[in-house]
């Protein structure tokens, strides 16, 4: 994993990234490998993080939530995503108690007028990520949400660094 | 029903769909050429059946810097429609709309944003209507809404929609240039399912 310069993270250094797309659930434990969720618009990228176990789970949100949907079995609702992380990055040997949980995404797109209801997505994606982390007695440590401007969200799962990057920027420390 | 005539009608509901899709196209690319006043030709037309948490990886991946018009379909079904192009792209398009020399625009102001919002208009309406033509399903497109960001996330609220009512997602990726490629672009439909099911329904009844 790259050094922290001046609050920028290298990623340069990372020896392999794994993308986690759309409603998708990705774990990993103590490997020097990079957890990304990649052009989050109104999507909602959640990192969890156990310091101790060396444990790292990412999951990208699509919707809020799963009521009169489908079963799904990776992380699209919201309401769903956050217990099916926590229970994974248990299974993996994470506690609760220590995991550190970082938000990004949410973002409403537009630039011009947006009438279509699709763009209130991100918001309401951002209530319920932040709803199922309390109903879970968790706490969001870090966020990054809404704006008008896509993000990446990277956590390396042998460190625990979390980084958030936009269009045209360097990353950011999250 | 045996198999094999399970199998055909399967085919042809597919080739009717694709070549439903790619009039569509056509006319939409067409009324692109009209505006720039150059000829535009399709290069690249690809229906097909994705899972979703692999749409984003569509235009040259999720972290691709592009211009997009959003469009939601209306009517009797529903969908998305983008059309993406690369930045540097978008803003020679601009310049060609409103008869600026080349190279004069290198942001999205708001008589850019206008304009861009216009022509995904123009394109999409003219896609809609050519549908309509086709199968007398009526469809409108909503407002354009302009985006310029990371490919992923101009089209995660569209995919999010679809994403409701299942996790495979339907897409109609479309290349489009002019001879001297000096447009090129991406015209992308996504397309409720229920849309599919209507035009199918009602091109087969007319």
């Amino acid at each position: 994993m790259g050094e922290t310069v001046m609050g920028v993270v290298d990623q340069s250094t990372a020896t392999s990234s794994i993308s986690v797309g759309l409603g998708e659930m990705k774990v990993l434990k103590n490997t020097d490998t990079t957890l990304a969720c990649l052009g989050l618009g109104s999507c909602v990228g959640v990192a969890a993080w156990d310091p101790v176990a060396r444990v790292a789970g990412m999951a990208h949100v699509v919707l809020p939530s799963s009521q009169g949907r489908r079963p799904d079995s990776g992380a699209k609702y919201a309401d769903r995503a956050i217990p099916k992380l926590i229970q994974e990055v248990g299974a993996q040997g994470a506690l609760k108690s220590r995991l550190v949980i970082k938000i990004a995404g949410g973002a409403q797109m537009a630039l011009s007028s947006a009438n279509d209801p699709i763009f209130k997505i991100g918001e309401q994606n951002v209530t319920a990520v932040l709803e199922a982390i309390d109903r879970e007695s968790l706490r969001v440590e870090v966020k990054e949400t809404g704006g008008n401007r896509g993000r990446t969200l990277r956590l390396n799962a042998a460190s625990g660094e979390t980084q958030v990057s936009v269009a045209g920027e360097p990353p950011r420390k999250l | 029903m045996t198999n094999a005539t399970s199998a055909a009608s399967a085919a042809t509901s597919s080739e009717i769909w694709t070549g439903l899709i790619a009039g569509g196209i056509t006319h939409a690319i067409s009324g692109l050429g009209d505006l720039v006043g150059e000829e535009v030709r399709t290069t690249f037309i690809s229906p097909r059946t994705l899972p979703a948490s692999q749409v984003n990886e569509l235009i040259g991946g999720p972290e691709t810097d592009v211009v997009a018009i959003h469009l939601g379909v209306k009517g009797e079904a529903t969908g998305h429609i983008l059309v993406m192009f690369k930045p540097a792209t978008a803003f020679e398009l601009v310049n060609m709309l409103l008869d600026r020399e080349p190279g004069s625009a290198y942001e999205l102001d708001e008589l850019a944003l206008s304009t861009m919002g216009e022509m995904g208009n123009v394109m999409g309406a003219y896609f809609l209507s050519a549908l309509g033509d086709a199968t007398g399903v009526r469809l409108m497109p909503s407002p354009p809404t302009v985006m310029m960001d990371m490919a992923g996330a101009v089209i995660d609220a569209a995919v999010a929609d679809i994403m409701g009512d299942g996790d495979d997602i339907l897409v109609v990726e479309t290349r489009f240039g002019t001879a001297n490629q000096q447009i090129h672009g991406i015209f992308l439909v996504l397309p409720n399912p229920q849309l599919k099911e209507v035009l199918l329904d009602r091109w087969a009844k007319q």
